[in-house]
């Protein structure tokens, strides 16, 4: 299927009025949303995302452009759950237990089912409990986001709580480092919304759909 | 083994100073006599210890490096220990702690007689008589007002001095409060005395401290001074972390004690020719986590979920007990806080703007680190924070500085890309600290330089000249250049790039947001505002159209903004001179509800909208 262009460039512009009335429009007229997804909107995100690596774009429009990707995904999700529609792979995110701060988790969120995950999204203030919880749901990695130094502690309980499954761990977060993800024993670190995506897809033995 | 280190500063003379290898080149900076800021507490994620390393060996990240004469390398001196017995260490202007901020304090309240709380009074003692048999403190307390006060230790200490031949006139200080009344001192009727006050507004960043004379309430001097744990870490949340243990706890109280008021206290009575035993009231006020460290208890449940503070509120407290050097039965007042987040710094703003008798709503916003801003509709009150983070006061943008001598406050941008740079102190330029960084994304939005995500235009930037690149982590960014090296005093271009932006963009979508969503609780628009009452030194000095114009202010008509500056400075002299404000304040700090913005739907939605620049079309009304 040919890139719809003018979804392409809405998604990556954040212009979520248009995003939602185009992919409105290609559900009405009958398209094949699963290869619209890949075709237009999953391009987008990537597009977004390699952008944002090379200092093309930052943080305000990413997010921008996340909502917009959202306001689409709404339309669609459901209609890929009729579908019976199979992700790549099933992932978790979540803040850790004390953070509330969840609008670079959302990020990641959207960057991820951007990229074709099915996201299990444990919300805010999550305890071991409730990323073991997605794990026995299938999910296949574990992605800790927090914002704060106080809470960022937290994530070395959920890593020896989980290193015993098979899901792979992945933290992130404004205070988070490299070094300290090696500290505590996580499997993987991501320093922003897209490396956070493409150290899952690593780490799965996916490469970039 | 120790390695003898040579520190040359920006401006000034190098000093040398022998180092345990051990320690890392901060403290081997600070024992040279050159402070350096470390906002993070040495995580290495603020890059303000920035530093540049000359000949010699060292550690850097656990990586052994060997720098030759010839260009220096630039490090971050919290995570570099010197591996030979000679270095040579170049110290960037940015990096270092500045002793004098120039936030200058103002604030505007209304004439009242001063009514203190510590009040000095004129009695004769008779002298004793034989029967039936009293003491000195009986016959004090007889010819004092009612209540009678209870002696304190000093006052007894002082009362033999005080009598001539076991009574006579003298001046007894006594301290009022709901718990009954204190005799703090007392002295013979010609001594020259009168009785002082200090009020400090503890910022996370500046501390202001205002010698009072209570019975007149005149304000004998001010002095300012960074808050010295900055030392350790910058913003409250890395303050918290450090606090955790709890020697370091100790070290943060003595930061503030030792390093930080006490040298106020001996500038401002140095400066009036007082005596520091003459201050018998300490008032302050501050955000929950500076009260939390000033008294030494643990805030680390500020930090997480559910955000709980300690204590909100603290009884009368021996200042000497907390080492300050006034009297040693001066009593320590703080300004009691709303929440762990809205501070005692706001319940002195709410004081002072009077909001909750004000008619029609009314928002107030203390604009700092930490956003706090309070709404008054129909009566009532609802507060909020949002961590805005410190890229107004300059940390974290690579030309950022803080408002002192030498950094440029203000700017203009004509269309064709002319600057005009107005610098404090008239000098060459160091870096824009938070008005000209808003002044200057106002501008570059009107002209379009700027488009609504914060990227430039490089075709206008490339035609005037000032087009430049950036490399940072392996990345090149785009860059304004504003001043060229030659023009400024670090002798390097002053840039501000596209990355930079970003983080001003964040910053101020934080606080758009927090007070918009604050709005939308209430179901009420931006230009339903009656007032917007702008609080904190900042405020002062911040252009409000300019702020309006690249949205870190909701748009208001300008006469409807009212800059009160600093109320937390304010309302802590309040305290000193005004003996009903205690208990007022206690009043108005159960007032607001506090709205938690993580919980609010709308916020995310408001913070992402608010991370534009507005369309420029949109010029806020001048009147």
């Amino acid at each position: 299927m040919a890139r719809n262009e003018a979804l392409f460039e809405a998604i990556c512009k954040g212009k979520r009025n248009d995003v939602t009335a185009l992919v409105q429009g290609e559900i009405d007229a009958g398209t094949d949303i699963i290869a619209l997804m890949n075709s237009s909107m999953i391009p987008a995100m990537r597009d977004m995302g390699e952008r944002f690596s090379r200092n093309e774009v930052y943080v305000p429009e990413m997010l921008i452009a996340a909502r917009a990707m959202q306001a689409g995904l709404n339309l669609i999700e459901p209609i890929l759950a009729d579908k019976g529609h199979k992700a790549k792979a099933k992932v978790c995110i979540g803040t850790v237990k004390g953070d509330l701060h969840d609008i670079g988790k959302n990020l990641v969120a959207i960057m991820l089912k951007g990229a074709g995950f099915d996201v299990i999204d444990c919300g805010v203030d999550c305890d071991t409990a409730k990323f073991e919880q997605a794990v026995q749901d299938g999910a296949q990695a574990v992605l800790c986001s927090a914002l704060l130094t106080t809470t960022m502690p937290y994530m070395k309980e959920v890593v020896a709580k989980l290193k015993d499954s098979s899901a792979k761990i992945i933290i992130g977060g404004a205070p988070v480092t490299r070094q300290y993800a090696e500290e505590i024993g996580a499997d993987g670190y991501g320093a922003d919304a897209f490396e956070g995506v493409t150290e899952v897809e690593r780490l799965l033995g996916l490469t970039a759909a | 083994m120790t390695a003898t280190i040579q520190f040359h500063p920006a401006r000034g003379a190098a000093r040398s100073c022998a180092a345990a290898r051990a320690e890392p080149l901060t403290v081997a900076a600070e024992t040279a006599g050159f402070p350096l800021d470390a906002r993070c507490g040495g995580q290495g994620v603020c890059g303000r210890c920035r530093v540049e390393l000359g000949p010699g060996e060292y550690e850097v990240d656990g990586k052994r490096i060997c720098v030759p004469a010839g260009p220096r390398q630039e490090a971050l001196a919290f995570r570099t220990w010197v591996a030979s017995d000679q270095a040579v260490v170049f110290l960037p202007a940015g990096s270092q702690i500045e002793e004098e901020g120039h936030i200058v304090t103002d604030f505007v309240l209304s004439e009242q007689p001063p009514d203190p709380r510590i009040t000095r009074h004129a009695a004769t003692v008779p002298p004793p008589a034989r029967h039936p048999p009293h003491c000195d403190v009986k016959r004090l307390g007889d010819v004092l007002p009612a209540p009678r006060p209870d002696a304190t230790l000093e006052a007894l200490r002082q009362l033999p001095a005080a009598f001539d031949d076991g009574g006579g006139p003298v001046q007894a200080v006594i301290a009022r409060s709901a718990d009954g009344a204190r005799l703090l001192d007392v002295r013979p009727a010609a001594a020259a005395f009168s009785p002082l006050g200090l009020a400090v507004d503890v910022g996370t960043t500046t501390v202001v401290a205002l010698l009072v004379e209570l019975e007149t309430g005149l304000i004998l001097g001010r002095a300012s001074r960074y808050n010295q744990q900055i030392r350790c870490a910058g913003d409250v949340a890395s303050r918290i972390t450090y606090a955790s243990d709890p020697e370091r706890l100790k070290t943060l109280q003595r930061l503030i004690v030792q390093d930080t008021l006490n040298p106020l206290i001996r500038a401002v009575t140095r400066h009036a020719d007082r005596d520091p035993r003459d201050i018998l009231h300490v008032a302050v006020a501050g955000n929950t986590v500076m009260m939390h460290l000033l008294l030494g208890v643990d805030p680390h449940s500020i930090g997480r979920v559910p955000f709980e503070p300690v204590f909100t509120a603290v009884p009368l407290w021996p200042a000497a007990a907390l080492g300050l050097r006034v009297h040693p039965e001066a009593e320590l007042e703080c300004a009691p806080a709303c929440s762990a987040y809205v501070g005692g710094d706001l319940t002195a703003d709410l004081d002072i703007c009077n909001l909750a008798a004000r008619q029609g709503p009314t928002l107030l916003v203390d604009i700092g680190t930490n956003g706090e801003m309070i709404l008054q509709h129909n009566g009532a009150l609802y507060g909020c924070a949002t961590a805005a983070g410190p890229a107004f006061e300059g940390a974290g943008i690579s030309c950022g500085t803080r408002a002192a001598v030498g950094a440029v406050d203000h700017l203009q941008v004509s269309p064709d890309l002319e600057m005009d740079l107005h610098v404090l102190g008239d000098g060459r330029p160091t870096g824009l600290c938070g008005t000209a960084l808003i002044d200057f994304l106002a501008a570059a939005n009107a002209v379009g330089l700027l488009n609504a995500c914060g990227r430039f235009d490089l075709d206008r930037l490339r035609t005037a000249g000032r087009y430049r690149t950036v490399e940072a982590e392996g990345r090149t960014l785009h860059a304004c250049l504003l001043a060229p090296a030659a023009e400024t005093a670090g002798g390097r271009d002053l840039l501000l790039s596209e990355a930079d932006v970003a983080q001003l963009l964040k910053a101020k979508a934080a606080l758009l947001a927090g007070a918009q969503t604050l709005l939308d609780v209430r179901g009420l628009e931006a230009a339903e505002l009656k007032c917007l009452v702008l609080a904190g030194g900042f405020a002062r000095y911040l252009d409000p159209r300019h702020a309006m114009a690249m949205g870190l202010l909701p748009r208001v008509p300008l006469e409807r903004i009212e800059i009160i500056g600093n109320g937390s400075l304010a309302g802590a002299y309040r305290l000193l001179t005004d003996a009903s404000a205690g208990p007022r304040l206690l009043h108005l700090a159960r007032l607001p509800e506090i709205i938690e913005l993580n919980h609010t739907p709308t916020f995310e939605d408001r913070f992402i909208d608010a991370l534009q620049l507005p369309d420029p079309a949109e010029t806020p009304h001048a009147s």
